[in-house]
């Protein structure tokens, strides 16, 4: 008797998950980047922008590259529509745009990287960073700041009217603090930034300065 | 008959250790000294920082029809530097003594391993392990020096590696000098053959 109630639940097990079949795939593209969130990101590709070491002695061309590449993920954090519609489901994949910036100084010193994109970040180092708003991240020498999309509210950030560097008067410049745990040895303080230049200075910890330089 | 040969094989297994010798543990950055400063020319300051040294021992054995009948534990001494505007590892130094018969003395500093064979006084320098880096060998000096002065002060014992290639220069973390002091790691280097570092 025993045997055969074994064999009916074996059955009955192997029928109800054969009976279940894999649902497939659904791929959603998301398409491309908006266009207005682009200038949120002054840089251009083949651009170089240079920044002046305070000591007056060094002036240091950093070289950037500013690409897109496609990317996909089953999750879009930061956009909320599409969380709505779509839950984060392991049969869901969106195909969305990365735009990326990456800046190279000529000198042995860090990089400076910027990125965003119109859908989750999955292969990012801002993983653990889920941008719940609009935002195109930063990040330089272990510091990483959100920069609001052009036209989203900056309320939550300091913001200078004006700002001056080198002789040059910058407005609208946002200072994102160093928000790191436990930071060691020399790290960024303060960045300055805004849309119409990008980068305008760095403050490092052991007080040394990092300021654009234009020509006149 | 076979397996009393293999239980009298494997009964006399003799283990021999190699230690590093005192001497070359001389080379480490001294643990009150892990943490400095370097400067370079341009007022541009970045700071170093090392872990203490570490050992373990690297195993090699000898074997007779597939038993092994001998086993060496050679001593590996190893040191990592950091340093602010680089990723990964600046500076690794690694001294292992192999089988007492050569020990082997690993400098690598930024995009340069300088290897010592120090028994055998073989010297060579090559691209330290790094993904980025197509692996070659360089054309490179190495000198001894008594003594070294940066910013006023003197270190004993230095070690002078210069990189002669200048092909060989394709990033500016490209050492191209290196004064390496003993108890006090690198003391001066030229990266990209134009920045200047001095410690201070």
């Amino acid at each position: 008797m025993k045997r055969i109630l074994f064999l009916l639940t074996a059955f009955v097990a192997v029928i109800g998950f054969t009976g279940c079949p894999n649902k497939a795939p659904e791929y959603i593209d998301l398409g491309t980047i908006p266009e207005e969130y682009l200038p949120t990101v002054p840089y251009e590709d083949g651009q170089t922008f240079y920044l002046q070491h305070e000591s007056d002695r060094v002036v240091i061309p950093f070289k950037v590259m500013r690409y897109r590449v496609k990317s996909q993920g089953n999750n879009v954090w930061g956009f909320d529509d599409y969380m709505e519609k779509y839950k984060p489901s392991p049969t869901v994949y969106f195909d969305y745009e990365i735009d990326i910036t990456t800046c190279k100084p000529d000198y042995p010193l860090f990089d400076i990287d910027i990125r965003f994109s119109n859908g989750y970040m999955a292969d990012s180092v801002y993983y653990d960073y889920p941008a719940r708003h609009k935002y195109a991240q930063l990040s330089c020498h272990h510091m990483y700041a959100s920069i609001p999309f052009i036209g989203e509210p900056t309320d939550q950030f300091k913001v200078h009217e004006s700002f001056e560097v080198n002789g040059h008067v910058y407005h609208d410049v946002f200072e994102f603090a160093n928000e790191g745990q436990d930071m060691q040895g020399i790290y960024i303080k303060t960045l300055y930034y805004n849309y119409e230049k990008g980068v305008i200075a760095i403050d490092m910890s052991n007080g040394e300065k990092y300021l654009l330089y234009e020509e006149e | 008959m076979a397996v009393v040969l293999l239980m009298a094989l494997t009964s006399c297994v003799k283990t021999e250790y190699h230690y590093v010798d005192d001497s070359f543990k001389e080379w480490f950055v001294d643990r009150d000294k892990l943490a400095f400063y370097v400067q370079d020319q341009n007022g541009i300051t970045q700071e170093f920082d090392f872990s203490a040294p570490q050992s373990d021992m690297v195993e090699g054995a000898a074997y007779f029809m597939f038993v092994k009948t001998d086993e060496d534990l050679c001593e590996n001494i190893f040191q990592d530097g950091r340093v602010s505007f680089y990723e990964g590892r600046a500076c690794n130094l690694s001294v292992t003594n192999y089988y007492g018969r050569n020990t082997h003395f690993a400098l690598c500093f930024y995009d340069v391993q300088f290897d010592v064979n120090v028994d055998g006084e073989h010297f060579t320098c090559t691209t330290c392990s790094d993904e980025r880096l197509i692996e070659r060998l360089y054309n490179c000096t190495m000198e001894v020096l008594r003594s070294h002065e940066v910013n006023g002060v003197v270190y004993n014992d230095v070690l002078h590696f210069r990189i002669t290639d200048q092909d060989a220069i394709t990033r500016n973390t490209f050492p191209t000098e290196l004064y390496y002091a003993k108890h006090y790691g690198p003391i001066e280097y030229e990266l990209g053959g134009e920045v200047r570092y001095l410690r201070r």
